[in-house]
C-alpha cells in the first residue's frame, strides 16, 4: 500500500511536471549585413505614396497544387499592376520534405535545391503549416483566422481588402541593387520617410534577395494526374534574408519627416554564386509590425536589370 | 462584465445547492454570515517644499479606497466573497489616479472527507514563499490572489498535500500566464525531544503567446552576442525541513529555478538564467535569553508572471527582507528591499531578559539586533563588506543595520525605553536613484516614555534624532500620545529635516512634516482622522516594497468587522 502510495505521487508528479523539449520561439542570431544606418528628421514632408501589399507564398516543386497559387498571384498582380509583390518562400521543412525537396525521378530531376533555412522560419513566424500551397497576406491576421497563413483560395478576397487602403504610413523612395563582380558584393541602398505619426508600435525592416526567371522543374496536377513541366518558370524566389529573419527595428521615433537611411552590403557564398544568377537577382524590401502585430506598411522591389 | 458572470456562477451554484438540500428533511440551518469591512479617505493638499505634487494634488483632490469581506458558511461550504472599490486611489500606482470598482476576489470550496476544494481565487504558499506565496496587502495596494482550482489532501494528522492550477488576479483582471504547483508536507516526531517537519514543492509557469511574442521581439533587438532562446515553462522547486530539538528549532530552505529569460535592470535586458536561495534559520530561547539568526543567499531568484513585469508586479516569489523590520517613523526610514538578482543577507537577534530579582521585578529587556546585506559575491571576509568595525561607505555591502535597545519599568505607572540604531544603505541600489548618489551612513537614537496617569488614561511619549548628511540629511520625530482606554486615541507629532543632505543640499530649508491624529473604538469597529505630512521614501510590509511619494494632507480610516 505504501509503495503505491510513493508510486502515485511520483506519477502525480512526473505528470504534472514532465513534458516534452519546448520549440523556443523565433531569436533571429544573424548578423547585420548592413553597413550604413541613419537617422534624421527632414521638414520637406513628402505626400504619402500609394500603399503596395506582400504576398508571401509558402510553395514546392514537389507540390502539385502550388502551380495554382501561382496563378492566383499573377492574376492578382495584373489586376492591381504594380501594387502588389510577392516572395515564393520553399521551406527547408522536414514535416513537408515530399513537397519541398527537389524531384528526383529520372527522367524529372531538379537542377536545383529551393529550399532555404530563411523560408522555414518565416513560415514558423507565421504560424506553420503541414500543407503547401499557404500564404500570408500582407501578414495581415485577418478577423476569423487563426494563423497568418492562408490558403490559396482566400488570397485574393484578402488582397482586396487590404489593396483598398491606399495611402502609405511610410514611403520608401529609393530603393536599388547593385551587384559588384570583381569585388563580389551586392549593394543594397535603401530610404524611408514616414509620412504619419506611428506612436505605441515598433516597426521593423526586412530586405531579402530574390531571383527571378529560374527555368527548372515543377510538379502539377492536371485534372486529377502528377505531371511535370520541366521548363517552370521560377519567379520571386527567396534566396537569402539580408536582415534579421524577422526584420530589423527602425530604431527611433516614427513621426511626419523621419527619414531611415541604409545600406547593406552582402557578399554571396560560393555555394551560392554557384546556382545564383545574378543578372536576374532582385530585392525586395518592407516595413512591417513586431511579433504580435505584424502587419506589412509598406513593400516595394527592385531588380538589378530592370 | 466578467464578474457579473462570476457573479452569476455563483448565485446558480449556490442556489442549485439550496434546491439539492431542501430535499433533505433536517431542520432548518440557515447558515453564518460574517465579514469585514475597511475604507481609507484621503484628501490632498498640495506641498511642493516636500514633493507632493502627483495627480491627485492637481486634479482629483480626494481618494477612496474600500474593501467589503464577505464570508457565509453553509453546511459544510464555505463561500467568500469580497468587494473592492477604488475612486482616484494612488494605493495601486501612487502616480495614477486609478478607478474601478467591483468583485476583487471569490471563491467557493468545501470540506470532503479529507479533501478540501476550492474554487475561484485563493491566497496560499509553499514554505517560506520562495518558490511561491499568493497573498494580499492592502497598505501596498497588493493583490495576488490566485484564480483558479485547489484541492488540499490530508490523508491524516502529520501530513499534508496540496495542489492548484490557476492564473494571477491583476486588478480586476486575471493575468494570461498559467501557473500550477504541488506541495507535500509531513512531520516525524522521533521521540519528544526530535522532530521533523518536511515538505517539497514544484511550481511551473507557462507564458501565453502574446507575451512570449513580446519578449521574443525584445530580444530580437539586442546585440547579437545577447540574444538567446527564452523559454515559456518555468519550472521551480523547493525542498524545506523545520528540525525541533529541545529549545532549538533549525529550519533550513532549498529553492531551484530553471533557466528563463529575467529582467536585469542593471544592463536593461533580459538574461536567461537559472535561480536557486539558500535560506536557514536557527533559534534558540531559554528562560531569559531567545536568540534567533537567519541567513539567506539569493542567486538570480526573479520569479514573476512574466520577466517584462517590473517593480512588485506580477510576482510569484516572496523574497522578504530579513534585516530587522521597524516601527518607529525614522528607524524605518531605510529598509534592505530584497535583491531578486542576488544578495547575501544574515541577521542575529538576541533578546535578553536578566533574571535577577531586581530586573525581574522592572521587566528589563535588552534586544540587540545585527543585520548585513551584501551583493552577490562579497559574501567572503577579504573585503570590508562584512567587517562589522568598518564604518565606512562600502557600495558591495549593500545594508547594514546595528541596533539596540533597553526597555524599563521603573514602576506601575512609568517604562521606558532607549535605543540605538546604525545604518549603512546603498541607497542608489535600493530607490533605484541617478548615478552619484551618494552611500547613506546614519545612526539614530531613540526613546518612548508611557505614563499611566489613571487606569484607563495613559500618555505616550516617543522621539528619535537621524544623523545623516547623505539623503535628506538629518531629521528629529517626537510624537505625544494621550489614550483613554477602550475607546479613544489622540497623538499629534512633527518630523522635522533639520540638516540639509545629499538631495536637497541646493534648497535646504527646514521643513516640517507634522501630524494629529485621532482614533475613536467602539466595538469591533475603529475610526481614525488625521492630518499627515509624510516624507517620501521606501514603504516595505513583509518582502514587499515600493517607493511612495510624499503625502500631504487628511486621511480618514474606517474598519470594522461583524
Amino acid at each position: 500500500m505504501k509503495s503505491l502510495k510513493i508510486f502515485f505521487s511520483i506519477s502525480t508528479l512526473l505528470v504534472l511536471f514532465s513534458a516534452c523539449q519546448e520549440t523556443p520561439p523565433l531569436i533571429n542570431y544573424k548578423p547585420s549585413n548592413s553597413v550604413l544606418d541613419t537617422t534624421f528628421i527632414t521638414t520637406s514632408i513628402p505626400a504619402a505614396e500609394t500603399k503596395n501589399i506582400l504576398i508571401e507564398d509558402f510553395t514546392g516543386v514537389g507540390c502539385v497544387n502550388c502551380p495554382r497559387a501561382h496563378e492566383t498571384l499573377k492574376s492578382i498582380k495584373s489586376s492591381y499592376f504594380g501594387r502588389v509583390f510577392s516572395i515564393a518562400n520553399h521551406p527547408l521543412n522536414s514535416t513537408l520534405k515530399t513537397l519541398v525537396e527537389p524531384i528526383d525521378k529520372p527522367p524529372f530531376v531538379s537542377k536545383q535545391d529551393f529550399r532555404t533555412k530563411d523560408a522555414d522560419d518565416l513560415l514558423s513566424y507565421l504560424g506553420s503549416s503541414n500543407s503547401l500551397p499557404t500564404g500570408s497576406i500582407n501578414r495581415k491576421l485577418f478577423s476569423g483566422e487563426t494563423k497568418w497563413l492562408v490558403s490559396d483560395l482566400s488570397w485574393s478576397g484578402y488582397a482586396t481588402t487590404e489593396l483598398a487602403q491606399t495611402s502609405s504610413a511610410v514611403n520608401m523612395d529609393t530603393l536599388s541593387i547593385k551587384y559588384d563582380a570583381s569585388s563580389n558584393e551586392l549593394t543594397i541602398d535603401l530610404r524611408l520617410i514616414f509620412t504619419q505619426s506611428m506612436p505605441d508600435s515598433q516597426y521593423l525592416l526586412t530586405v531579402a534577395i530574390l531571383e527571378n526567371k529560374i527555368i527548372d522543374i515543377q510538379e502539377k496536377n492536371d485534372n486529377g494526374n502528377t505531371i511535370y513541366i520541366e521548363d517552370y518558370e521560377h519567379d520571386n524566389l527567396l534566396r537569402k534574408v539580408i536582415t534579421g529573419v524577422y526584420g530589423d527595428l527602425l530604431k527611433a521615433r516614427y513621426e511626419p519627416g523621419r527619414v531611415f537611411r541604409k545600406r547593406f552590403i552582402y557578399k554571396p557564398t560560393a555555394d551560392e554564386l554557384k546556382n545564383w544568377n545574378t543578372d536576374n537577382l532582385a530585392v525586395i524590401a518592407f516595413v512591417h509590425g513586431n511579433a504580435t502585430k505584424k502587419d506589412v506598411i509598406q513593400v516595394k522591389a527592385a531588380s538589378i536589370k530592370p | 462584465m466578467r464578474f457579473k458572470h462570476l457573479l452569476t456562477c455563483l448565485l446558480i451554484s449556490s442556489s442549485a445547492f439550496v434546491f439539492a438540500q431542501n430535499d433533505e428533511p433536517k431542520k432548518e440551518d440557515k447558515g453564518e454570515l460574517s465579514g469585514n469591512f475597511q475604507t481609507t479617505n484621503q484628501f490632498y493638499i498640495k506641498d511642493d517644499k516636500i514633493g507632493a505634487t502627483t495627480t491627485q494634488y492637481k486634479s482629483e483632490l480626494s481618494s477612496t479606497d474600500a474593501w467589503l469581506f464577505l464570508n457565509y458558511k453553509y453546511s459544510g461550504y464555505n463561500f467568500n466573497v469580497r468587494y473592492d472599490l477604488f475612486n482616484n486611489s494612488p494605493l495601486l500606482n501612487p502616480q495614477e489616479a486609478y478607478t474601478a470598482s467591483g468583485l476583487g476576489f471569490w471563491n467557493i470550496s468545501k470540506n470532503i472527507n479529507k479533501l478540501n476544494v476550492t474554487i475561484g481565487s485563493f491566497y496560499d504558499q509553499f514554505g517560506t514563499g520562495t518558490i511561491f506565496r499568493s497573498f494580499e496587502d492592502r497598505n501596498l495596494g497588493i493583490d495576488y490572489a490566485i484564480q483558479g482550482a485547489r484541492v488540499i489532501w490530508t490523508p491524516n494528522n502529520d501530513t499534508k498535500i496540496k495542489a492548484f492550477t490557476g492564473r494571477q488576479k491583476y486588478r480586476f483582471d486575471i493575468r494570461p500566464e498559467v501557473i500550477k504547483g504541488i506541495n507535500a508536507e509531513r512531520h516525524f516526531q522521533t521521540n519528544d525531544n526530535l522532530g521533523f517537519d518536511v515538505g517539497a514543492s514544484a511550481v511551473n509557469r507557462t507564458i501565453d503567446q502574446t507575451t512570449m511574442s513580446n519578449i521574443a521581439a525584445a530580444i530580437n533587438n539586442y546585440d547579437l552576442k545577447n540574444r538567446f532562446d527564452p523559454t515559456y515553462n518555468v519550472y521551480a522547486f523547493n525542498a524545506y525541513n523545520t528540525l525541533s530539538y529541545k529549545r532549538i528549532s533549525l529550519y533550513t530552505e532549498y529553492c531551484y529555478k530553471t533557466p528563463e529569460a529575467v529582467l536585469n535592470s542593471q544592463l536593461d535586458r533580459m538574461q536567461l538564467l537559472s535561480g536557486k536561495v539558500y535560506y536557514a534559520s536557527l533559534s534558540y530561547s531559554t528562560k531569559g535569553i531567545g536568540i534567533n539568526t537567519q541567513f539567506k543567499k539569493i542567486e538570480s531568484f526573479s520569479f514573476r508572471t512574466s520577466p517584462l513585469e517590473i517593480q512588485n508586479l506580477g510576482l510569484i516569489t516572496y523574497l522578504p527582507s530579513i534585516t530587522r523590520q521597524n516601527t518607529y517613523r525614522l528607524l524605518a526610514r531605510y529598509n534592505a528591499v530584497a535583491q531578486e538578482l542576488g544578495e547575501n543577507a544574515a541577521q542575529v537577534e538576541v533578546s535578553y531578559k536578566p533574571q535577577t530579582a531586581y530586573f525581574k521585578k522592572h521587566m528589563t529587556t535588552v534586544n540587540v539586533n545585527i543585520s548585513v546585506v551584501t551583493g552577490p559575491q562579497s559574501f567572503n571576509f577579504d573585503g570590508n563588506a562584512l567587517n562589522l568595525a568598518d564604518f565606512k561607505a562600502d557600495t558591495s555591502r549593500y545594508f547594514r543595520e546595528y541596533y539596540i535597545d533597553v526597555s524599563h519599568k521603573f514602576n506601575k505607572k512609568f517604562k521606558m525605553l532607549l535605543g540605538y540604531q546604525n545604518i549603512n544603505y546603498n541607497q542608489r541600489l535600493f530607490e533605484n536613484k541617478a548615478q552619484g548618489t551618494p552611500y547613506v551612513l546614519a545612526q539614530c537614537i531613540f526613546g518612548e516614555a508611557t505614563y499611566k496617569l489613571t487606569p484607563t488614561k495613559s500618555v505616550r511619549m516617543e522621539a528619535q534624532y537621524l544623523d545623516t548628511k547623505q539623503d535628506f540629511g538629518s531629521f528629529v520625530n517626537a510624537l505625544i500620545e494621550f489614550n483613554i482606554a477602550p475607546h479613544y486615541s489622540f497623538s499629534a507629532g512633527d518630523m522635522l529635516n533639520i540638516s540639509k543632505g545629499y538631495i536637497n543640499a541646493e534648497n535646504f530649508e527646514q521643513v516640517h512634516y507634522w501630524n494629529v491624529f485621532g482614533a475613536y473604538t467602539f466595538g469591533p469597529t475603529r475610526f481614525t482622522a488625521g492630518f499627515i505630512k509624510q516624507v517620501e521614501g521606501v514603504n516595505c510590509t513583509g518582502g514587499v516594497c515600493r517607493v511612495e511619494p510624499a503625502f500631504s494632507g487628511a486621511r480618514v480610516t474606517l474598519t470594522t468587522n461583524f
